[in-house]
């Protein structure tokens, strides 16, 4: 175990450790935005959505090339899929009644339904090469190998960079999008990279932890950072360092401990850091207003 | 009057031993996996209709039955499962139809003492992994076959005893060619464990990286040790399975690289499902031939392929 905490485990540990500690830092700040604007459910509806995308893009490989698997072209089904997920959920909430949680569980459910639907028609196919296709849904993080961890550290690499030059921008539209709009800022491009921000996470987080684990990551260090402070940039910081850290133990006890799953033991770290923050962080118990969970004013 | 008898005789003689046939067209048999509906068609012939629910590349742990499935499942005279649990995804479904009483386990019929452990309820469900313990399965299930078209049991059992002398030269096949491997080297390094049963018969050690299911995650410190054997020994080979995926062993191939042993994939394994239907790989004999020919190969032993299909060019 404390060969695991200082890297010299072995290579295989060592890779799956900075991969995901790379993007549990990556993935936290981006769930602070989505938490303030009160999408911390739109990564639950764009994780699942990317099932059918993944299903989708097998077949539509195999139907063009005869070999269905390709990990680019899966991804980029599950990126597009997300992306049209995301959509539908603004649609359905600028176009109907339905407040914002129920359309994205209309969503979520009515994809992942759509991709579960798709695997099992897949595997009716006399086709090799099938599996593993379920495997997006928790991942294999004990698997990544050195082209995942440089993947993982290109996209976490620009996704903080994006984060820190747009701050002003990202807490504007977080806090009082009507002001932004008329104080003349692009609301809707600023919003649409705010989302583009949350696939690109989804995306290159579904091959190490999974589309239900990724979730996890974007959202419980967010709301672990939200308990210990008021201020937007500390608040980021914070998750980015929350993230990270239960990445990093998560799968150091994976590495140290014979029968622990790396995705699940990383997702359970970070819920962990909730807990423990839970009842001894400033800002826990629930005040007349706002309520702790919600942006604050 | 002798014509007139003579006439009488084959024309009742032609109505008897039609009549059977007549009465009842070929019972239709659905099986799940591939490694019993193959065989057991071939044994047939005519006398049923036999077909499998999973196809090429199907990984049975997951397989969850569709509507055309189920509709199979009902309208066939005898449905022969795997069982020990290896049809997870069906189970509802076959425990539906066993209320007709027309399932059957091919594990089952066999002596409990020969099965591995696996969970505290069933033992490891890879039987067919070992063609003499399959032999004893397929027995059974040709049996129970039988029984659906009784007058059909000399020329199957006899193309029974056919299928089940190839068996035999099988066995002494694979038992040469693993044999031939040098011993420090006798090591399978695979996915997941399909292979105890393989291993136990040919004295073949076993390194399964997911553990017998295909569903649970791997943990960093499995594939650490993993990667220790692999250097230890100065394994040359690790093998990839058709209905698993090689994420897994492709980051093994890596960390030993990183560690300084080079390994290569020495071929692509049939675990769980069988070649593509109609291929000899396809067939019971071919998936074994081509797992023990692969595996001999890969880790310097000598194998010419038990038929000449797998011969090296």
């Amino acid at each position: 175990m404390l060969d695991a905490l200082l890297l010299s485990a072995g290579y295989n540990a060592a890779v799956a450790m900075i991969g995901a500690t790379l993007l549990g830092v990556a993935a936290g700040p981006v769930g602070v935005f989505m938490l303030l604007r009160r999408r911390a459910l739109l990564a639950d509806a764009a994780s699942h959505a990317t099932l059918p995308g993944i299903v989708l893009a097998f077949l539509v490989n195999l139907w063009l090339t005869g070999e269905g698997r390709s990990l680019p072209v899966l991804l980029a089904g599950a990126g597009a899929a997300a992306a049209l997920g995301v959509l539908a959920v603004q649609a359905l909430q600028a176009n109907s009644r339905l407040s914002g949680p129920t359309a994205i569980a209309v969503v979520l459910s009515g994809a992942f339904g759509l991709g579960v639907v798709g695997l099992s028609y897949v595997q009716t196919l006399p086709v090799a090469g099938q599996a593993g296709l379920d495997q997006f849904l928790v991942g294999q993080t004990a698997g990544m190998r050195l082209a995942d961890a440089y993947l993982i550290a290109g996209v976490a690499a620009v996704l903080v960079v994006v984060i820190a030059l747009l701050f002003k921008e990202l807490r504007l539209i977080a806090f009082d999008p009507e002001f932004a709009a008329a104080a003349g800022w692009p609301v809707q491009r600023l919003d649409l990279l705010a989302n583009g921000l949350l696939l690109a996470t989804v995306v290159v987080g579904l091959t190490s932890v999974g589309l239900v684990l990724i979730v996890a990551m974007l959202i419980i260090p967010a709301v672990t950072a939200r308990l210990w402070t008021q201020k937007l940039g500390r608040m980021a910081l914070l998750a980015a360092a929350f993230g990270g850290v239960s990445a990093y133990l998560g799968a150091a006890a994976s590495a140290g401990i014979h029968h622990l799953p790396t995705g699940a033991t990383i997702v359970l770290a970070a819920a962990a850091l909730f807990a423990v923050s839970l009842p001894i962080a400033p800002l826990s118990r629930p005040r007349r207003a706002p309520t702790a969970l919600e942006p604050p004013v | 009057m002798r014509l007139g008898r003579a006439i009488g005789l084959a024309i009742s003689l032609a109505l008897f031993s039609a009549l059977p046939v007549r009465a009842q067209a070929a019972p239709t048999v659905v099986t799940t996996i591939a490694q019993i509906g193959q065989p057991l068609g071939e044994i047939a012939g005519a006398c049923a209709h036999v077909e499998s629910l999973l196809g090429e590349g199907v990984d049975p742990h997951l397989y969850q039955p569709t509507r055309a499935d189920m509709k199979r499942l009902l309208a066939a005279d005898l449905v022969l499962a795997n069982g020990q649990n290896l049809e997870a995804g069906l189970r509802r479904a076959l425990d539906a139809l066993a209320a007709q009483k027309k399932v059957a386990y091919l594990t089952e019929a066999l002596d409990r003492t020969r099965l591995l452990p696996w969970s505290d309820h069933h033992a490891d469900p890879h039987v067919w992994m070992d063609p003499q313990m399959w032999r004893d399965a397929l027995t059974f299930g040709v049996a129970k076959v039988a029984a659906l078209a009784p007058g059909c049991a000399a020329p199957m059992t006899a193309r029974m005893h056919g299928y089940m002398n190839r068996l035999d030269a099988l066995d002494r096949y694979i038992a040469a060619a693993i044999a031939s491997i040098p011993a420090e080297r006798r090591v399978l390094v695979t996915a997941h464990d399909a292979f105890a049963y393989f291993g136990r018969r040919y004295q073949l050690e076993l390194q399964g990286v997911q553990g017998i299911s295909t569903e649970s995650e791997a943990g960093l410190a499995r594939i650490q040790q993993m990667v220790a054997i692999l250097v230890a020994r100065q394994l040359p080979a690790v093998f990839v399975e058709t209905s698993v995926s090689d994420r897994l062993v492709k980051a093994l191939i890596e960390g030993a690289a990183a560690a300084g042993q080079t390994v290569r994939i020495g071929g692509t394994l049939f675990s769980d499902a069988m070649g593509a239907p109609g291929s000899y790989r396809g067939t019971y004999v071919g998936m074994l031939d081509h797992n023990a020919t692969t595996i001999a190969r890969a880790l310097g032993g000598r194998a010419d392929g038990f038929s000449p299909e797998l011969a090296r060019n």
